[in-house]
């Protein structure tokens, strides 16, 4: 142990490294550190760890992280924090710390390092098993730990074991089905300013265990009396152990309030440290055990049947005096101490065994809730299991009886500042269940997680029914039950469970092997589903509007070209493929000529158009399918899920090689003429090369497959090569294509041009509810064969009238780009009955064309293919737009330009 | 000949104590797809001249004539890839009109990034959720899942060495999660 300074609330303080804020903070005289968040009453430490109930902070060094309890900081180098009240605040900077996740599997994971987790360890040790070790104090021990004393060398043994890995200061915050439990470890802040940049500041642990040994001890219960809750008043063992290890010297006078012989031993501990302990009052009629002839010996007076009733306070809100009551007599009277030190028995930590559905059993034996589970997969031992280790004896006892005006300074739940007078409401109010009582007076809500104040609810609530103060008597914690736990067990900052994901890593970002090409170029990209794709290449000075425009012009005058690797691409093998695919299609594919290429649609088996693509006949068993960028996955999926169970018969192997293959697609009228000095082994001519047509090519050797493939409507071929040939081949047609004045273009332009030439795109163009009908596109429903969808064609509301169907809208003012979603409505409609307009339809695709020399869109419009010519509205905020009906093609209707 | 970029082209493989992460750029692979027990299987074992492992998991070194390191690795009971075997293609295409199977080169479809040193395991725990215990994952065993949300295939190569094979739109991706993933150990 080393002495440092430490900042609190501004101030300087001496500090040993290592020890816990709390304690440095009792040992600086600080006894009241913050005020309450609602009664604004002064409090003060009252335990040892989690279940620190007031002693709340926020960092102000470091990561400025708040609401951490000053019994779990452990002061080091650097540290500065704050007092707060109840309710903390984010820092306005971004943690920057780091912070991680890991993944663990191991046979044995034993959840607390105290004594009975120790053995536990030894035990699974010797049976050959590898073990983890976790807990959340600095070191091992439990409760040694707070009594100064040393481990065993037995114990000291399962620690060194080479098969054991142990982890201080990691707390099991959930306990989830197949053994499954999440950590986590607070790494460098008791490291101080030491700690190195690299270390993760909390690491989460996912741990899938074999077996799980659960001691997680126990937390030492307060009472309920009036005025419970002024600085001073602590939990007897938090008391002694601040005195005794920490060297706390500021009590003088103590007063022990007990139900079991932990009062004695604390009281022992107080007594020895020279702190004057006045009297040890116990609740209950008589006591036995060492400890108590110690403390009978050591000159205590001890006085049973009686118990703190009410406190009073100094100038400060401090603790002055104590008023006892004899429990049989109703005498009062008061003492004086500035220590009030209370023993209410035992809480076993049922919390991780609740997790997964495990019920804790009342013992009135032992005045707790206990889980005794022995399963091959997880037991308990411990404290949690009933092996309190000693004589303590406890009393089912959990605070004398009070009056009005006394409970409403009984407090249950320090935190929250909810008190016996609010917890007496709730029942007069009809209440009854645990459950209703705790939403209704908010007690076990705080930080907390009411790990001092459950226990002190159920026990109440027995009281009040015995006291003919409202509920059911005769009630007994077994019948009340314990709270549902939830996890975690302690909070999480939510920056520990994002982890590295943050930032880039957040999601992957998938990119073309041309993306750094495009990068350079200036490319502005769209996110489509986890890919980058350039949206368009604006060169200095240019707007989204003129870099579209010109795009658009390259390719319908010169000749562009587009990365186009993104599209999902399926090789399909087998001597079933063909009719495979016929059934996956609307349209036939047996028929399609080997080196050819088709467009197909593919339907859910509810009609709804699901994909599209062209798919390219590589030979008479093999077919290449390509899929929508965004489609990739799920088309694969749907092509295993039909082969797997439902055409096992079908002979058919899918494999994806989306990157595998990259494709470049170089479209306009001069993109023949560019691609000819290029490609020189094939005849690129319309004669030789007809439309949808795919051949076999090299560049400089490298091999390519050509297609002649249109999603414009011009004259366009589809270079596709291995993956890592993309980029030659690219800088080669960019050097060649300089005296052509090539363009390279983006998704905004490839989607203008598309919808010029009334090409939909799935996901844009349809809303999950259009069968190809729909679309106006009967011509790709075959009617020579089953496919997919097919027979719900014949549903009646897919073929009632009032459809939405895929028309083309031409704004009256050309100018007038309509926004995309916008809804239409019919010529001059007037309000209906109840005072709305209906709408016909809505905007799906909109843009400005430069091929038209106008604005045009694509919409969907209720029985749209039968009002060709009917002049429409389109109300955009105030303004009101007219617009008309057309075909969805306005470009090029006799497909010339392709050749 | 024209040379194949690899997806992590240019990145830094600085070498360190614990774990060394170095991209194995251009391997070779085939997808191959057959029913196991058949005919087809034995042929195409014959026609490469390797044995094929038969359980899904494992992977098999096996000696290919003028390639310095091959691996077939069993995905599936009817789904190999095999790794390192230039020729394997061309082998299996006069099989094509007697047998059904198919084999599809996909040396592109994915990069191999290897992890070397005492502490590979540590640092793809961190990416990695499946168990990598000795006993549970030896030398010699392969798996698929999600690493920092992309597809790979994990594969146990030797002791302290892993290959994990990801699709080569990810590859950047994982290369920064893994490389992120190492600084503490480095």
């Amino acid at each position: 142990m080393s002495e440092i300074i430490f900042s609190f609330d501004d101030k300087m303080y001496k500090g040993q490294h290592g020890e816990p804020l709390a304690a440095a903070l009792l040992r600086n005289g600080l006894l009241s550190i913050t005020n309450s968040t609602y009664h604004g009453r002064p409090r003060g430490v009252v335990g040892l760890g989690v279940e620190e109930p007031n002693a709340l902070v926020q960092l102000v060094s470091g990561t400025q992280e708040s609401m951490l309890p000053a019994t779990v900081i452990e002061v080091a180098e650097g540290l500065s924090a704050r007092s707060l009240t109840g309710i903390g605040a984010l820092p306005d900077a971004p943690d920057e710390a780091r912070y991680d996740k890991t993944n663990c599997y191991v046979d044995t994971l034993v959840i607390g390092a105290g004594l009975a987790g120790l053995k536990a360890a030894g035990e699974e040790l010797r049976a050959g098993r590898e073990v983890l070790l976790i807990d959340d104090q600095p070191g091992p021990g439990g409760h040694l730990r707070h009594l100064g004393a040393g481990l065993p060398s037995a114990l000291q043994d399962v620690l060194a074991h080479q098969n054991l890995t142990y982890l201080s200061r990691c707390t099991a915050t959930g306990l989830y089905d197949q053994n499954y439990v999440i950590a986590i470890e607070r790494r460098s802040d008791h490291l101080g300013s030491a700690a190195p940049a690299n270390r993760a500041r909390i690491r989460v642990w996912h741990i899938r265990a074999g077996q799980i040994v659960l001691t997680p001890g126990a937390f030492q219960r307060p009472l309920i009396f009036a005025n419970n809750d002024r600085p001073g008043i602590m939990l007897s063992h938090a008391a002694a152990t601040y005195v005794t290890v920490n060297g706390v010297r500021i009590f003088r006078t103590a007063v022990v309030t007990t139900v079991d012989n932990q009062g004695y031993r604390d009281a022992l501990r107080l007594h020895n440290a020279g702190v004057q302990v006045q009297a040890i009052y116990d609740a209950r009629p008589g006591a036995k055990g060492s400890s108590v002839d110690a403390a009978s010996a050591a000159g205590i007076p001890i006085r049973f049947r009686a118990a703190v009733l009410d406190t009073a306070s100094n100038a400060e809100g401090a603790l002055h005096s104590v008023t006892i009551q004899d429990l049989d007599t109703k005498d009062a009277f008061e003492i004086t101490a500035d220590l009030l030190a209370v023993s209410g028995g035992w809480t076993p930590i049922v919390d991780l065994a609740t997790h997964i559905g495990i019920k804790p059993k009342w013992s009135e034996e032992h005045a707790a809730f206990l889980v005794n589970h022995f399963t091959d997969k997880l037991r308990t031992a411990g404290m949690l299991a009933g092996d309190f280790g000693g004589d303590d004896d406890p009393s089912v006892f959990f605070g004398p009886a009070l009056d009005a005006e006394q409970a409403r300074y009984a407090y249950i739940d320090l935190q929250r500042d909810a008190t016996l007078h609010d917890l007496r409401r709730g029942v007069g109010a009809g209440l009854s269940s645990i459950e209703h009582i705790k939403r209704y007076t908010t007690i076990g809500t705080a930080h907390d997680q009411g790990k001092t104040s459950g226990m002190l609810t159920i026990g109440a609530l027995c009281q009040l029914g015995d006291a003919g103060q409202g509920g059911k008597p005769g009630l007994s914690p077994a019948d009340v039950g314990t709270l549902s736990f939830r996890p975690p067990y302690v909070p999480i900052p939510f920056v520990a469970l994002a982890g590295r994901e943050r930032g880039e890593l957040s999601d992957p970002i998938r990119i073309t092997p041309l993306h750094q090409w495009h990068v350079e170029a200036g490319a502005v990209f769209e996110d489509v589903g986890q890919w980058k794709r350039p949206w368009y290449f604006a060169k200095p000075g240019e707007s989204m509007e003129d870099a579209v425009r010109r795009e658009c012009i390259a390719a319908r005058e010169g000749v562009a070209v587009m990365d186009a690797s993104t599209l999902g691409k399926i090789d399909i093998q087998g001597p079933d493929a063909a009719v495979f695919l016929d059934r996956i299609y609307t349209n036939m594919f047996s028929t399609l000529p080997e080196g050819q290429c088709r467009y197909g649609l593919m339907c859910k088996a509810d009609g709804i158009v699901f994909d599209d693509g062209v798919t390219t006949r590589l030979g008479k068993n093999h077919f290449l399918m390509t899929t929508t960028t965004g489609g990739a996955a799920r088309v694969l999926a749907w092509l295993e899920e039909w082969l797997q169970t439902e055409w096992p018969d079908l002979k058919v192997y899918c494999t994806s090689v989306t990157e595998h293959i990259s494709t470049i697609a170089l479209v306009g009228p001069k993109s023949r003429q560019l691609l000819s000095e290029l490609v020189t082994d094939i005849d690129l001519s319309k004669d030789a090369f007809p439309f949808m047509h795919s051949r076999m090519a090299t560049i400089d050797g490298i091999p390519v497959r050509i297609a002649r493939i249109s999603f414009s409507g011009e004259l366009a071929f589809e270079v596709n090569a291995e993956w890592g040939y993309a980029r030659y081949i690219w800088e080669r047609l960019w050097a060649l294509g300089r005296s052509y004045d090539l363009t390279a273009y983006g998704t905004e332009t490839m989607h203008v041009l598309r919808a010029e030439k009334g090409y939909i795109i799935i996901g844009q163009d349809t809303d999950g509810t259009q069968t190809p009908h729909d679309l106006n596109m009967s011509w790709i429903v075959s009617k020579k064969k089953e496919f997919i969808g097919k027979r719900s064609f014949q549903l009646p509301y897919l073929k009632a009238t009032g459809r939405p169907q895929l028309v083309g809208l031409l704004p009256e003012d050309g100018d007038e780009v309509i926004p995309e979603g916008a809804y239409i409505t019919a010529l001059n409609a007037r309000p209906d009955e109840h005072g709305k307009i209906p709408h016909t339809g809505f905007v799906t695709s909109s843009y400005y064309s430069p091929a038209l020399g106008r604005a045009f869109a694509l919409a969907l419009v209720a029985d749209g293919l039968s009002r060709m010519g009917e002049m429409v509205d389109v109300p955009i905020g105030k303004k009101l737009l007219s617009a008309t009906i057309c075909d969805a093609v306005f470009i090029d209707k006799e497909n010339i330009r392709r050749d | 000949m024209i040379a194949k970029e690899s997806p992590l082209k240019g990145m830094d493989t600085g070498t360190a104590a614990a774990v060394t992460i170095r991209e194995l750029p251009g391997l070779h692979t085939i997808d191959l797809r057959v029913a196991p027990g058949t005919e087809a299987q034995a042929a195409v074992a014959e026609a490469l001249g390797i044995e094929l492992p038969g359980k899904p998991g494992r992977i098999r070194a096996v000696q290919v004539l003028g390639e310095s390191e091959a691996h077939a690795l069993c995905l599936a009971p009817d789904w190999w890839l095999i790794v390192g075997y230039q020729e394997a293609v061309e082998k299996l295409a006069p099989l094509k009109n007697g047998h059904h199977f198919s084999v599809v080169d996909v040396s592109g479809q994915r990069t191999t990034i290897e992890l070397e040193g005492p502490n590979a395991r540590e640092v793809l725990a961190h990416l990695w959720e499946q168990d990598l215990r000795e006993k549970s994952f030896p030398a010699g065993s392969v798996s698929q899942g999600l690493m920092a949300k992309a597809p790979v295939i994990v594969c146990h190569i030797a002791p302290s060495r892993y290959r994990v094979m990801v699709r080569s739109s990810f590859a950047l991706h994982l290369w920064k999660a893994l490389v992120d993933a190492a600084e503490e150990w480095n």
